[in-house]
């Protein structure tokens, strides 16, 4: 047994131990007060630090959790742990009311919005005395868990038996908050907080995440106020009040809002400082304004709080240590042999050699913690991949990146294609390399299927008419250019295809099918893939975990199975890191898989945003102005790697341009826009010649011919 | 007819209300604009000074006091934003919103510390005389400060529509960097806007607390309603926020009139919140979006 391992087990059996090894019994409340504390900052962790959204209100769940769990013994005799998930339910199904506004306000118009939820429970709700009991204070009994004649060797009356289930609450919900967080749950919200137009376009219910984080947020909250009653076993409104959910954000803060472990850590903090005032004679009073006055230097010196500063100083003791190691390794030189004992905990088996070599020797680094461990019980060579089986009943098409099968086969060009890229191993082809485009559509255009028809669709903003009876289609392996002068309606039609905004009129069809009426990430899940003008990465994610985020389509594991970590979870997880790999050595992407998104060159940043659309697996790719900000030799490659896209994986592509020379030589067919409607369309010779188009473009008069001239023109 | 009368009264007893709503509300709305943050201190900034007035006001008397108290607020508030605010700009706006929060949390604390937690009787600008409307009274000091916020509402949006200081602070809140162009100092704006939203604050606490009575937690709480006025007004808008005081203090006023309902404890309250969240959930946008470049978030 390594002595780091025994160390571990001997501080963890003197955690548990604590109250029995002679503290005061003034220790063992605030210990239990420091367990509290560290849930509700958990539960905002989640919340405010994962998925962006301010509370201002966890202490009135926090309270409902506690007047609950009052009610529920006194009017119903509900025991202790039978009510604990009982009072989760409740308050987390008031936190996901309150999380309806969200959907609508965010920001500090949430931050609002949550204020007036606080203070309407605090005004309405906690003065009810069916619910905060007669005389302003709900009081319970001192009991034993369960009802008598059952089990009954449990002493609620005793702080020391709480402390233990307050204990064991705080590393249960450490525990699922971390697996949660390294999951497509975790990343969904993190997306969410990121860029929710991204999120959507990746086939993230927006919606449902957004009440999930505050019915899980909320639902922690309320267990806390389930244990605060049952340690108290008397509890008043004025403990809920408004300005004690001020303060359980600012013990968030503290610990360093988004970090897990700083949590537990303001948790303790602010209860050390209670107990420590509570000892000393001369401090007494004084602990209001010395909370506060820490708040502010935390703020103000630390941002980071105590979740940063742990790190920052465990380094800089690493670093310390391992000058005493050297020394003393030199001491002991030719005594032992060498070797790192980091062993690295993914089998090689799981691991490709590419991605190996891609993530350098780093491996570790994106297999989360918890799921280490568990890795190695499946390591054996289990790597079968899960197949998406969707729940829904909208089909998924998919391109399959091994075979490239979805090729027409009867088109004689493409079968020699096939033929050619099946011999010669076609993904380990650069796409950088290819001069030439060696892709050739079936010459007539009926005889490819189509992917995407808009038929007659008009938005309306208001009065203003943005784009008036578009129609206009893509057929498989087509890429489509959609050109126009600026607000001629290219990026409205575009978001009415995706789902963005809502046409008046008309019909968009995909894959064959009606989804005029889908939201956005259905028709994302259908296969739907694509990239924004101004780009929409995730900024604080890497670029491995901006891909990683793109694999929640394929992904039908739901957040028990995340929490609870099953096998099902992990070989998902695994599959879902396959296919990131896969394309960050398609794309070329191995140089920056582990830098931050923030800072990187914009070419760059526009080869991630495809290869992010690419992981979805995505047959039809739309894309929204990506040669804007590019110089001409990131045009070139760009253009490059739309054709590799195409003619290697298949992709159907639709892009909105500026850039005509670019338009003009990538594209199959093109259509042009001009005041909302559609001017010309044709192949890219077509326009080059048409009268139209050129008008359109150097802003001659085109004369009667012209039908659109006279409609309507939006700003 | 008697519900109509009754309703009448009622409305003329929520005037103190509707006046110092929104003179607070107007500093909400001026330090939203100015520092795209929430001041959760508001309240506390109402407050302290109240106490400074209290405190002030045997020795040189009320209106002194007030102004002093005034002066004050203003100094409080510019102190607020360059010492902590200003300092967390670059962090998030949660941090800011948690730093404002830590403004009042150690401004009720040392009011507590220093002048107890017992409710104290204010000094009114006011002479002591009673109205009576209907069954109930109305103080001098309740129309009074219903009076200056009318006056005061006016001046500030005389000083927004007509003045070059009023289009430089509209501009640079609107965009810093195109008003910086444009050779206003940003800086500047944001500190005369912190210090007109603290006197104003100042102003309306010594009010408020002359027309109820001074307590460090109380006092600062009876803000909250005041996020809700601006709110209601989108909290961009000086008259947005106006209407939504008037909204506030009549919907806090009306509905205990109506039925035995109304009466209950913490209706008009839960009225007030309905009102608020409705308004909000039928605005904004459904998708939030970032732009790379300029760093996200």
């Amino acid at each position: 047994m390594r002595p780091r391992f025994v160390v571990a087990i001997a501080a963890a059996v003197a955690v548990i131990l604590l109250p029995w090894i002679g503290v005061p019994l003034s220790v063992v409340v605030n210990a239990n007060l420091a367990g509290e504390y560290a849930l509700i900052a958990i539960s905002l962790v989640i919340l405010t630090g994962w998925v962006g959204q301010i509370s201002l209100a966890q202490g009135a769940f926090v309270g409902i959790g506690a007047f609950t769990t009052g009610l529920l013994i006194r009017s119903a005799h509900v025991p202790f742990p039978l009510n604990l998930p009982i009072v989760g339910v409740v308050t987390g199904g008031a936190a996901a009311v309150l999380g309806i506004v969200a959907l609508r306000v965010r920001g500090l118009y949430l931050a609002v919005a949550t204020l007036i939820f606080a203070y309407m429970t605090e005004t309405f709700l906690f003065t009810q005395a069916w619910l905060v009991g007669e005389g302003g204070a709900s009081a319970i009994p001192a009991a034993r868990i369960g009802r008598p004649g059952t089990v009954t060797f449990f002493d609620l009356g005793d702080s020391r038996i709480v402390y233990v289930i307050i204990l064991a609450t705080v590393v249960a919900a450490l525990l699922a908050a971390q697996h949660l967080r390294r999951s497509k749950t975790g990343r969904a919200f993190f997306a969410v907080r990121g860029s929710e137009v991204a999120a959507v376009s990746l086939g993230i219910d927006v919606t449902r995440y957004k009440l999930l984080a505050f019915a899980i947020s909320g639902g922690l909250a309320g267990i806390a106020g389930n244990l605060t009653m049952i340690d108290l076993r008397v509890v008043t409104p004025a403990s809920f009040q408004f300005t004690v959910s001020l303060f359980y954000l600012s013990l968030a803060v503290v610990g360093g809002i988004g970090s897990l472990g700083g949590a537990v850590a303001a948790g303790v903090l602010f209860a050390g400082l209670n107990e420590l005032f509570f000892r000393v004679a001369a401090l007494n009073g004084y602990l209001d304004v010395v909370g506060v006055g820490l708040l502010l230097v935390v703020l103000l010196a630390y941002p980071g709080g105590l979740g940063g500063l742990g790190p920052a100083l465990w380094q800089r003791a690493k670093r310390r240590w391992s000058v005493l190691a050297r020394f003393a390794r030199a001491l002991f030189a030719g005594r032992r042999g060498g070797g790192t004992s980091d062993d690295h905990l993914v089998p090689a088996s799981v691991q490709p050699e590419a991605a190996q070599q891609a993530r350098g020797d780093d491996g570790k680094t994106f297999v989360p913690g918890p799921i280490r461990s568990a890795l190695k019980r499946i390591s054996e060579g289990v790597e079968r991949a899960t197949p998406f089986r969707s729940r829904r009943t909208i089909v998924r098409r998919s391109i399959d990146m091994r075979r490239l099968d979805v090729l027409e086969p009867e088109a004689p060009s493409v079968e020699e294609i096939i033929a050619r890229d099946a011999a010669s191993a076609p993904l380990r082809r650069d796409w950088r390399q290819i001069g030439e485009n060696p892709f050739s559509l079936p010459p007539d255009r009926e005889e490819r299927s189509p992917i995407l028809e808009v038929e007659h669709v008009s938005v309306r903003f208001g009065g203003l008419i943005a784009t008036n009876d578009v129609s206009l289609g893509v057929r498989e392996h087509e890429i489509v250019g959609l050109i126009g002068p600026n607000g001629a309606g290219k990026t409205t039609t575009f978001n009415a295809i995706a789902g963005l905004n809502q046409p008046s009129a008309g019909h968009v069809r995909l894959f064959d099918e009606d989804a005029t009426s889908y939201p956005v990430h259905v028709r994302a899940m259908m296969g739907v893939g694509r990239t924004f003008q101004l780009i929409q990465l995730f900024p604080q994610l890497t670029v491995f975990d901006n891909l990683l985020v793109a694999t929640h389509v394929h992904n039908d594991t739901g957040v028990f199975a995340h929490v609870l970590l099953t096998e099902r979870a992990l070989s998902s997880e695994l599959d879902a890191r396959r296919r990131v790999r896969q394309i960050v050595s398609l794309i070329g992407l191995e140089d920056v898989v582990d830098r931050r998104v923030a800072g990187l060159p914009f070419g760059i940043l526009r080869q991630v945003e495809i290869a992010r659309a690419l992981v979805t697996e995505a047959p039809f790719l739309m894309l929204d102005e990506p040669a804007s900000g590019l110089d001409n030799t990131e045009t070139d490659e760009l253009a490059k790697l739309l054709h590799f896209i195409r003619a290697d994986l298949g992709v159907t592509i639709l892009l909105i341009e500026h850039d005509v020379r670019m338009v003009t030589s990538v594209s199959d067919y093109i259509y042009v826009l001009d005041r909302g409607s559609v001017l010309a369309q044709g192949t890219p010779a077509e326009i080059q010649r048409n009268p139209a188009v050129i008008a359109a473009y150097l802003g001659e008069a085109v004369g009667v011919e012209d039908p659109v001239s006279s409609g309507p023109r939006p700003s | 007819m008697s519900f109509l009368r009754n309703v009448v009264v009622n409305v003329i007893l929520a005037t103190p209300l509707v006046g110092a709503y929104a003179m607070f509300g107007l500093g909400i709305v001026f330090i939203h604009r100015a520092s795209k943050v929430l001041n959760l201190a508001h309240g506390a900034m109402a407050m302290f000074p109240a106490y400074i007035a209290y405190a002030l006001s045997p020795h040189t008397g009320v209106l002194v006091a007030t102004i002093l108290a005034m002066i004050f607020g203003g100094a409080l508030g510019l102190a607020v934003e360059r010492g902590v605010v200003r300092r967390l700009r670059a962090t998030s706006p949660t941090a800011q919103t948690v730093g404002t929060v830590a403004v009042l949390g150690l401004l009720v604390a040392i009011a507590a510390r220093i002048w107890g937690t017992t409710a104290l009787e204010a000094p009114s600008l006011f002479p002591d005389k009673v109205f009576h409307v209907g069954n109930a009274n109305l103080s001098l000091a309740g129309v009074g400060l219903f009076g200056v916020a009318v006056v005061v509402a006016a001046g500030f949006i005389a000083l927004f529509r007509f003045t070059d200081l009023g289009l430089a602070m509209r501009a640079a809140a609107d965009n810093r960097r195109a008003a910086a162009l444009m050779g206003i100092d940003p800086e500047r704006t944001t500190a005369i806007s912190w210090i007109l939203a603290g006197a104003l604050a100042a102003f309306g606490g010594v009010l408020l607390a002359g027309a109820s009575s001074l307590h460090p937690y109380t006092l600062s709480l009876s803000v909250l309603p005041a996020f809700v006025a601006a709110l209601i007004g989108g909290l961009e808008s000086e008259r947005g926020a106006l209407v939504g005081a008037a909204l506030v203090g009549l919907t806090l006023g009306i509905v205990p009139t109506l039925g035995d309902l109304g009466r209950k404890t913490g209706v008009p309250q839960l009225a007030l919140a309905l009102v608020a969240l409705i308004v909000m959930a039928r605005r904004g946008q459904r998708f939030s979006a970032v732009d790379v470049r300029t760093g996200g978030l």
